[in-house]
């Protein structure tokens, strides 16, 4: 069977199941006891495990197969939890993230896990009895009590059947098979006796034969059909009993009530299990391609329907008119839609921050209060593939700077623990994500003096101006530089990436209280409105997303300033970029240009352009690999008369 | 194997029709500032934006005659437009026909030694990486 | 041909058991992602074979035998068991499953198991 064609949803539903365990893990710390929490951790190793096997990826397989036999121990109350075992677990999950990945990426899994699959058995053996293997006789010996049964079976004409069973030799679960012949053969009659014992068969100590002696009224040729209508038989063979009068072995009977009793303690969790009623929606996977290529589509209408505007301008017909705006009311509903059906919970990425949480607080020597709210908030996949690394920025520097050590926040009359918050909420049509901590601030004067250790005057500027330099390129008030905030990335890194979704960020702290850090988004990226401007014979579109307005200027009112073209614009000075010059297109000479003042996070810079076309709908799309480099545009996108036309990157611009 | 010629100034080349996604009479290009030298801008094909690349600046020809045709190519999953200065014709040819070029150049498959002409078959895939 | 209903939280599990079911003959009349869902379109679409996972939110294939069986006392329904679910397995034959299968799904074994519990 070719496998190749399942492995992106393999890879998809692993990461989800990595996740449950991950969560899983998080809340069992916290729970030991809570028997639905080691159920759903059993559950999510249990699916992994078996899409692995199917997969053939025997690692991965194996690893979980070891994490639910600790997983059993622990919920029939074999095993304890604690610490050592919740850690190794941990790692197990990351063991498992590690193969995912490496599957992602190089196909195979890659990755060591004898060791840890050591550790996993010495858990389990910990407690566990040692199941001895015992050798099976396969003879049919008889005690008085089974003879005297048949006698009397025999004498009321039942016919006593000898039924010899053998399963395939690779059966899986041979126990339950033979179960499973057990019980269809206890709906045609009485089973007195099965060697080897019961027992023996439910712990599967036998190789892959088994006989059982049936009162019953049924034939030897209806048994014998019976059991061949089961799976994986590979033979039957029936034949009557006789006794012979001088038999005289003792044994001890075997108690197949009391082992019924025994199979009903056995499971008797499983109707305990999955009675959580997570509610689960009615949906379907989408392949992404094909919801790119609708997204596609959709933008190719909406381009259609603008250049139908543009004609029904110019004929100036009521009828076509009134139709057209129709068309664009359905237009408009369906272009909301496809970019709903894009918008994912900012749940896939917020899921992982727990544990990281967790490990982190832990490295640190810091107790946190991790709370999460609005998982739900939705934003397009494509921010939500990119927002998870500026998160995990913030919230490693809120655990590493903004929160005190327990004896610091003692000291300070603060609860020991301190909170961290990541909150994510619409408003309007931006989503905003916080994080937010109770932790010591930030402390103005610090950023201050760092200011003018890199030589930038804080003169005259507000204690908001202030804060707002952490954003700048080499920023780090940290005094001590740790392992987990302190590898060079900024805050500027930070920065750079929201503003490349088109979104913003604010700082806003108070010494000794705390720090929030507030993300804006747009909730999509690939349809936006932009102004079209000329700039020498090309055009180009702005987002408006970006565009604080746009202002006719005389040449003549361009200033220098410290060597650099600037205008005064409300009696700001606004540093000012000729588009002509960064793209190295003709400058034309013209007495009045405009000015389009755009503000990318908190810098405002005006763009020189020589016209404006007006303002319109647009449908980004990418550029190809050839273009990779050109980080001046964003893509591109067809107009109304079939043109193409540079989106300009407005953040990589200024 | 099936090629297509095309012709490019006063020279003949030829592109397996494996890669060949379609042939475009020219049409406007929107130019790309900045662009690496050889692209020439981007097309609206039937609602898909495609890179076009002058192939004859990326193969340092010298050629002023009329380009007529943008061949559409597939490498790497990605469509790319080729200028030309005219598309001659697909044919069939052996493949013990191809010989191995003179030049030792990666974009280069082979020589083909036609009744009327040489052709130089090109490498699509080495093309666009190098 | 005969008519199946899939039951599999995967929905990993279910292409693959689809795929082979549909290349040999069978037509899948449904695939449920839960027990519940499985009862559900059970009573609605009376198939003529189940294949039932065990482990699954909302409502685990137990259950489900359980309430199908109860629906419906001739129910076929095959179990699709993962190594070391030995004592669930047993578990839903008590309840009226008729056979089982173990994951990694083999085809041959998958179709073994649906021939004979077709009789």
């Amino acid at each position: 069977m070719d496998m190749s064609q399942y492995l992106d949803i393999f890879l998809e539903e692993s990461e989800e199941n990595i996740q449950r365990l991950n969560e899983g893990l998080l809340s069992l710390e916290k729970n030991p006891d809570d028997k639905e929490i080691i159920n759903s951790i059993f559950r999510a190793a249990h699916t992994l495990k078996g899409m692995a096997a199917s997969m053939a990826f025997e690692r991965v397989a194996d690893l979980t197969h070891k994490m639910e036999n600790v997983l059993d121990k622990i919920r029939n109350d074999q095993l304890n939890v604690n610490s050592d075992i919740i850690t190794l677990l941990f790692k197990c999950v990351d063991k498992l993230q590690e193969m995912i990945e490496n599957i992602r990426e190089k196909g195979t899994e890659d990755a060591e896990v004898e060791e840890i699959i050591e550790a996993l058995k010495n858990i389990e053996k910990g407690k566990a009895a040692s199941i001895t293997e015992k050798k099976v006789e396969l003879e049919i010996e008889f005690n008085e009590y089974d003879k005297d049964i048949i006698k009397s079976a025999l004498e009321k004409n039942y016919n006593v059947l000898k039924i010899n069973v053998t399963i395939y030799k690779d059966s899986i679960l041979k126990s339950a098979r033979a179960f499973l012949v057990y019980k269809t053969l206890e709906e045609l009659g009485e089973i007195i006796k099965s060697v080897p014992s019961i027992e023996d068969l439910e712990q599967e100590n036998f190789e892959n034969q088994f006989y059982l002696i049936l009162i019953t009224q049924k034939s030897e040729k209806d048994i014998k059909s019976k059991i061949e209508g089961i799976s994986e038989v590979e033979k039957v063979e029936v034949e009557r009993v006789k006794i012979k009068k001088d038999d005289r072995k003792e044994e001890t009977v075997e108690k197949v009530e009391e082992n019924k009793q025994k199979d009903v303690v056995n499971t008797s969790e499983v109707k305990e299990e999955d009675k959580n009623t997570k509610k689960v929606s009615q949906s379907v996977r989408v392949d992404l391609e094909r919801l790119d290529k609708f997204m596609n589509l959709v933008g190719e209408l909406v381009i259609h329907r603008t250049r139908l505007e543009q004609i029904s301008r110019d004929f100036k017909s009521q009828e076509l008119h009134e139709t057209l705006e129709q068309v664009g009311r359905i237009t408009t509903d369906l272009q909301d839609l496809v970019m709903k059906v894009r918008m994912l919970p900012i749940e896939k990425v917020f899921n992982r921050f727990p544990r990281m949480v967790r490990d982190l607080a832990q490295e640190l020597g810091k107790e946190i209060e991790f709370v999460m709210k609005g998982e739900d908030t939705e934003l397009d996949r494509t921010v939500i593939d990119e927002i998870g690394e500026p998160l995990v920025h913030l919230l490693r520097n809120a655990i590493d700077h903004g929160i005190e050590t327990p004896e610091e926040r003692i000291k300070q009359g603060k609860s020991s623990k301190g909170t961290v918050k990541l909150v994510a909420y619409q408003e309007g049509n931006k989503a905003v994500i916080k994080v937010e901590d109770d932790g010591r601030g930030l402390d103005v004067n610090k950023i201050k003096k760092k200011a003018n250790q890199l030589g930038i005057n804080t003169d005259g500027m507000s204690e908001q101006d202030i804060r707002n330099l952490i954003f700048l390129q080499g920023f780090s008030t940290s005094e001590k530089v740790t392992d987990i905030s302190g590898r060079g990335v900024g805050m500027d890194v930070v920065k750079t990436k929201i503003t490349s979704l088109g979104g913003s960020i604010e700082v806003q702290s108070e010494v000794g209280k705390g720090t929030a850090f507030i993300i804006r988004l747009p909730l999509t990226l690939s349809i936006i409105q932009a102004l079209l401007v000329k700039v020498s014979e090309e055009t180009f579109a702005i987002s408006l997303g970006f565009i604080d307005r746009v202002i006719k200027i005389n040449l003549s009112e361009i200033k220098i300033s410290n060597n650099k073209e600037v205008i005064i614009y409300r009696n700001n000075v606004i540093p000012l970029i000729r588009l002509s010059e960064k793209l190295n297109l003709m400058e034309v000479e013209l007495e009045e240009k405009f000015c389009v003042i755009v503000k990318v996070g908190e810098k405002t810079v005006g763009l020189l352009v020589d016209s404006l076309l007006g303002q319109q709908e647009i449908v980004i799309k990418p550029l190809g690999k050839l273009l990779q480099k050109q980080k001046e545009y964003v893509g591109a996108t067809i107009l109304g008369d079939g043109l193409v036309t540079l989106i300009l990157d407005v953040a990589a611009l200024v | 194997m099936q090629i297509v010629i095309f012709t490019l100034g006063n020279e003949k080349f030829a592109l397996d029709t494996k890669l060949v996604h379609g042939i475009e009479k020219m049409m406007s290009i929107t130019k790309v500032p900045n662009a690496p030298y050889y692209v020439k801008g981007l097309i609206n094909l039937r609602g898909s934006i495609i890179t076009v690349v002058d192939l004859k600046t990326l193969l340092n020809k010298q050629n002023k005659d009329q380009e007529e045709n943008i061949i559409i190519v597939e490498i790497n999953q990605e469509k790319i437009g080729l200028i030309v200065n005219k598309v001659d014709e697909v044919i069939e040819i052996e493949n013990d026909k191809i010989e191995k070029p003179v030049e030792n150049n990666s974009y280069i498959k082979g020589i083909i030694n036609l009744k009327e002409y040489i052709v130089t078959l090109l490498e699509g895939e080495a093309l666009i990486e190098g | 041909m005969p008519r199946v209903l899939i039951v599999d939280d995967a929905a990993f599990m279910r292409m693959m058991l689809k795929d082979i079911l549909v290349k040999n003959g069978y037509e899948v009349i449904g695939e449920a992602p839960n027990g519940l869902k499985a009862v559900e379109m059970y009573k609605q679409e009376k198939p003529d074979v189940v294949t039932m996972d065990i482990t699954m939110p909302e409502m685990d294939g137990i259950q489900a035998v359980k309430e199908i069986r109860a629906f419906d006392p001739n129910a076929k329904i095959i179990m699709c068991s993962a190594m070391g679910q030995q004592a669930m397995v047993m578990e839903a034959i008590k309840s009226g499953a008729k056979d089982f299968i173990v994951k990694p799904f083999q085809p041959e074994r998958v179709l073994e198991a649906l021939k004979k519990v077709l009789g």
